[in-house]
């Protein structure tokens, strides 16, 4: 909320506090300031000119040459400018000026005569054509009233000021007002602060004989409070409300409208004003829309109104929408004559249902979300006639209706003072407690152990103790709060499986050169076509937002396999050669859909993704099982994997018997292309769960072997059809307790080998833990193993 | 007696101009050898008379020990030249690169989270996990924010049903610990959440968080802010400045919003970008547990109090790494990535 700290002052006495020191204060005290602007910096060395003489330049059709009196001296200066005469008073700039936007002004030469200076528009001065009417589109401001020549302009502009930007708390609707952020000025800062003086003379006449009023929803309306002001005179407001008003960044209409902006702005209150004489049977009801009802609102938008929406009404249907906007028919204009004052409070729920129902995002709507204090609605009406009085607006008829039926009570707060020095603490002494509440206006007696408190009525969120301790706390000061750490039971902290896992996976990952990336858990729905899953895929099945930022973010993934393709592709794209990546992250699983009370399941999953010149099947698998080594995974079954997005011949799935662990492969062609991908790229997804049913601990290990090994390679030719690992299981089978290790280290085909057949290279490893190995142990272990590779393969020891 | 001297004249001039171990042999074959020159004399001792024997037999043999000798020191120079030859033409550019290992790296984002909750955890707090997927119950509703309540602005939601939402924040990790548990806790709460924000230099749907929670009896603000001052000093270095400012959370009070003294110009705010000249940044919010909070939990808010905090992770590695634009995390180009495998983190 853009506050001006001239305004502010006429509400609280700061002395002469600097703006600087008023903001830290306000600043430390919670009052959260987002911007400053000091209009009385950005603007200096301006002065009142009184243009003495005008004559054409001489080399120029349109320039102007002019002597401007600045009170010490008259300087001459060129203008372009076609609105001013002779004898006008004008904003003048002298050399080594400065202007708004950190304009600086020097004298110099315009077409050969010299220019001590600049006369400005208001443009140029940061004040728009609605706060000084006589400020032409394009010309110079042209100063009313009687003004000195060599004046500072700045307090004529309203430019001796400097402009905070308040961000306000969620519970201090209070300080939402001028008013409001006095009480705090005065607690953050020192001095006394007041409510204006309300002093209303009226005209005669009585209010219940122009309207009646009735609210038939109390609970949606605690407080509805109305004048009426006739012989109205629409014109535009003083130069000093304009002036306040446009440094709060309300745009001044005219003097009613004006108004209600400015007392919303003083004392927080949402002020409407309707032309009386568009209220239809002289009956104003605050009531519920009626089923079917609708009403064109101020925007000339046609609404259709629910039961639950709160209207203005008069006796033949809703004009207004209660707290949000106004209707078209009963908006003020030129010709408005006699003036309703809307004064009310309406509950901030109902407000913000009905708003985001129609999509309405005003202002008053706003405050009312937020909290309007039925204790303030009488007072802001007062001031809006007082106002009206004071501008010669028009007559305020004598009397009001308000209609309060069940005023808030401010309950006393009890608060143990051991209960407040343990929260904040630090023992601040009670008598001190006591002080710094009363200067925010919170009644205070020490009674017995405790302190009995009774907020004013602006502060609606002070209700229990430790309302009470922050109140004390943040004027004590938080900076005087000791650092100390807790005390008590110690605890054994623990960082848990999941991150734990994450941590083992992350390092291992990290040793073989993967970047770690991190994508977001909500997809696009298209991204499953792309996989190319068919239409019952179960990965289809995933729980849909109703409100998401886009379609490509609106549903919760099935799996991470899109999201790192993606990120394959991005990189791709961007010529990065090579690349093996990785994520840790979830996927969204629904027990089912739409969901119902019973969360999805959600299932932690490691998505591996990798392309580049080295990248193939078998490194990728190579990555897997090195995973399912660290994890102590004993043997699993690898299978062709059936999933759409990979490569047919290329796929494999690894489980341990029912426990799927992984899927993996390189990527299905249609799918490379439909990821936009410009190289061959390799996928798997682990099943982290399952990971873990299948780790086993490490349990005991042996000693480093003390008798030699013995290796044999051996390269047997077998069909093609016959799977390496296959093979090699047989092999290591067969070689019982004695062969330590099968590994294969080659694979040839073509000649000699026949065509459909293949060379597969063996090296085995032979060794006893407690001798050395004799020939004939050798060669019976070998034979064994060519023997089984015979038997189920038909392999044949290649010459 | 003038062929022993010829023997060792003629050998130690040999010997003087060999060039290598072959030459070094076949010298010691000709001279000591079974037929050698030096044993051919020993063998014609049986010419001399018995009397002579003995001296002549100790002078063949003082010349005998002398070119072995001689042999073995000049082969071990032999030995030793060759060693230096070698060494020397060993002799490497030690300026060219090593060979490149593969350095992967960790997301900056895991990396900062992981370095807070360690943080924590050595101080005491378990982790604890919650789905992302959530009840409106326990993401708004324990937490002292109703329905319609203004509050619920500040978190714009992204919502499945009526009462099934992506969480805005860990805290209803918070509120299932709190009915699960009693006091003391002292838990940490790292994970996703997801707000309804477009994704812009300072905003993302989805981010990070690490909220934690402390309830015991005798809880103190003072002891928040210890704990924090703890943390920063982990996070953003042993000399960063903490700073606390009154705010409202509705999930707390006493709250608290926790300024670090800036990473990026060490809190001078200098022409500073990141601070905006201020010396100062936001890192988290924090504040007394709401004594609702703890009543809506089962938790009797006339014996315990507590603390909580909330810290943002991508806030905290943007400062710490001085990372200009949120969406940089969340592409994924291996090039920005591959920067986190260069420093300590």
């Amino acid at each position: 909320m853009l506050v001006s700290l001239n305004w502010l002052k006429s509400y609280v006495d700061l002395g002469d506090l600097s703006p600087k020191e008023f903001e830290r204060r306000m600043i430390a005290a919670g009052n959260a300031i987002e911007e400053t602007k000091s209009l009385a910096d950005e603007v200096q060395r301006v002065v009142v000119g009184r243009i003495l003489q005008m004559e054409r330049h001489p080399n120029s059709d349109h320039l102007w040459i002019c002597q401007v009196d600045v009170g010490d001296e008259t300087i001459q200066i060129v203008t372009g400018a076609q609105n001013m005469k002779e004898g006008d008073l004008v904003p003048t700039a002298l050399d080594q000026s400065l202007l708004p936007g950190g304009v600086k002004i020097k004298k110099g030469k315009l077409r050969g005569e010299n220019s001590n200076g600049m006369m400005c528009s208001g443009e140029e001065l940061g004040v728009p054509k609605e706060v000084y009417p006589s400020n032409a589109d394009r010309g110079l401001l042209i100063l009313s009233g009687e003004h000195a020549p060599g004046e500072d302009i700045r307090p004529i502009l309203g430019l001796d000021d400097t402009i905070f930007d308040f961000e306000i708390l969620a519970n201090r609707p209070d300080c939402l007002s001028v008013v409001g952020l006095a009480h705090e000025a005065a607690a953050a800062a020192g001095g006394r602060s007041r409510a204006p003086a309300i002093a209303v003379k009226g005209s005669g006449g009585n209010i219940r004989e122009r309207v009646k009023i009735r609210v038939e929803d109390a609970k949606l309306c605690p407080r509805y409070a109305a004048r009426v002001v006739r012989n109205i005179k629409i014109e535009p407001s003083p130069l000093w409300m304009r002036l306040r008003l446009n440094a709060c960044g309300i745009r001044p209409i005219n003097n009613i409208v004006d108004i209600t902006n400015y007392v919303m702005l003083e004392l927080g209150q949402p002020m409407h004003a309707f032309d009386l004489q568009s209220v239809r049977g002289a009956e104003i009801i605050v009531r519920r829309a009626r089923k079917g009802e609708s009403i064109r609102t101020l925007d000339g938008k046609d609404r259709e109104l629910t039961e639950n929406m709160l209207v203005i009404a008069d006796a033949e249907g809703a004009t207004g929408l209660a707290g949000v906007m106004g209707g078209e028919g009963s908006e003020i204009t030129e010709g408005t004559k006699e003036v309703l004052f809307e004064s009310a409070c309406f509950q901030g729920a109902s407000i913000r249902q009905t708003g985001r129902a129609l999509g309405l995002r005003t202002e008053a709507q706003g405050r009312f979300e937020r909290g309007v204090n039925p204790e303030i609605t009488l007072l802001a009406l007062e001031r809006a006639v007082q106002l009206v009085e004071e501008l010669h607006a028009g007559e305020v008829v004598d009397g009001l209706i308000d209609l309060y039926p069940n005023p808030v009570k401010i309950e006393p707060v009890e608060a143990k003072i051991s209960y407040l020095q343990t929260l904040m603490g630090i023992a601040v002494p009670p008598s001190e407690m006591k002080a710094i509440l009363e200067t925010l206006q919170i009644q205070t007696t020490i009674k017995g152990e405790s302190l009995l408190c009774l907020p004013p009525v602006h502060r609606q969120d002070l209700r229990i103790a430790a309302d009470i301790a922050e109140e004390i706390l943040r004027l004590y000061g938080y900076d005087k709060i000791p650092t100390t750490l807790m005390r008590g039971e110690t605890k054994a902290g623990g960082e848990g499986r999941t991150l734990a896992r994450a941590a083992e996976l992350r390092a291992l990952l990290l040793g073989m050169g993967a970047l770690e990336s991190v994508t977001f858990a909500f997809i696009a729905p298209r991204w499953y076509d792309l996989l190319c899953l068919p239409a019952d895929a179960p990965e289809r099945l995933s729980a849909r937002l109703q409100n998401p930022l886009g379609e490509e973010y609106s549903v919760m993934r099935t799996t991470l396999v899109p999201s790192i393709l993606q990120v394959l592709g991005l990189n791709m794209s961007r010529s990065v050669e090579e690349m093996l990546t990785f994520e840790l992250g979830s996927q969204y699983l629904p027990k089912s859909l739409p969901l119902g009370e019973e969360l999805p399941e959600q299932r932690p999953a490691l998505c591996i993704g990798l392309y580049g010149e080295k990248a193939d099947f078998y490194r990728l698998k190579g990555i897997v099982e090195a995973i399912f080594e660290r994890f102590g995974v004993k043997n699993p079954a690898w299978k062709r994997s059936g999933k759409s997005y990979l490569h047919p011949g290329r796929g494999a799935v690894a489980a341990r018997g029912k426990l799927e662990l992984a899927t993996l492969g390189e990527v299905h062609p249609g799918v490379q292309e439909n990821f936009r991908l410009s190289k061959r790229a390799y996928v798997a997804e682990i099943d982290l769960t399952n990971l873990d049913l299948c780790a086993e601990a490490l349990g005991s290990v042996k000693g480093a072997p003390r008798f030699p090994a013995v290796e044999r390679d051996m390269a047997l030719v077998v069909g093609e059809e016959v799977l390496v690992g296959d093979l090699i299981a047989s092999i290591e089978k067969a070689g019982g307790a004695l062969l330590e290790q099968a590994k294969l280290f080659d694979i040839y085909r073509g000649a000699p080998v026949p065509e459909g057949s293949k060379s597969v290279a063996i090296s085995i490893t032979l060794r006893a833990p407690d001798r050395t190995l004799t020939e004939q142990e050798i060669n019976q272990a070998v034979e064994k193993c060519l023997h089984a590779a015979k038997e189920r393969f038909g392999a044949v020891l290649r010459a | 007696m003038d062929a022993l001297t010829s023997i060792r004249e003629e050998t130690l001039k040999k010997l003087g101009g060999a060039s290598n171990e072959a030459e070094i042999e076949q010298l010691r074959v000709q001279v000591l050898g079974r037929k050698g020159e030096l044993t051919a004399i020993l063998r014609s001792m049986g010419q001399l008379s018995p009397g002579e024997r003995p001296a002549f037999g100790q002078k063949v043999n003082a010349l005998r020990e002398e070119i072995e000798g001689a042999l073995t020191q000049k082969s071990a120079a032999i030995e030793s030249a060759q060693k230096g030859a070698r060494i020397k033409a060993e002799t490497l550019d030690i300026s060219a690169p090593g060979e490149a290992l593969p350095a992967g790296a960790a997301h900056p984002l895991m990396s900062t989270m992981e370095k807070i909750v360690k943080t924590f955890v050595n101080m005491g707090f378990r982790v604890e996990e919650g789905p992302e997927i959530e009840l409106d119950h326990f993401n708004f509703e324990l937490l002292n924010i109703p329905k319609n309540h203004p509050a619920r602005d500040a978190q714009d939601t992204l919502y499945f049903s009526e009462n099934i939402l992506l969480r805005t924040h860990t805290s209803p990790v918070q509120a299932r610990t709190m009915l699960g548990q009693k006091p003391p806790i002292r838990i940490i709460c790292p994970g996703r959440v997801y707000r309804a924000d477009e994704l812009d230099l300072t905003h993302s749907p989805a981010f990070i968080q690490c909220e934690g929670l402390v309830v015991d009896e005798g809880i103190t603000m003072a002891d928040l802010k210890g704990t924090l001052a703890v943390f920063a000093r982990e996070v953003f270095g042993e000399s960063v400045q903490v700073r606390f400012r009154p705010s409202f959370f509705p999930f707390t009070e006493p709250s608290a919003e926790v300024d670090v003294s800036c990473p990026a110009c060490g809190g001078s705010g200098e022409n500073c970008r990141v601070c905006k000249g201020t010396g100062w940044v936001e890192v988290l919010g924090s504040g007394m547990v709401n004594p609702r909070v703890l009543e809506l939990c089962g938790i009797d808010s006339t014996k315990y109090t507590g603390f909580a905090f909330g810290i943002g992770v991508e806030r905290a590695a943007m400062l710490k790494y001085n990372v200009p634009d949120m969406r940089l995390f969340y592409e994924n180009d291996s090039r920005f990535l591959a920067q986190f495998s260069k420093g300590r983190l």
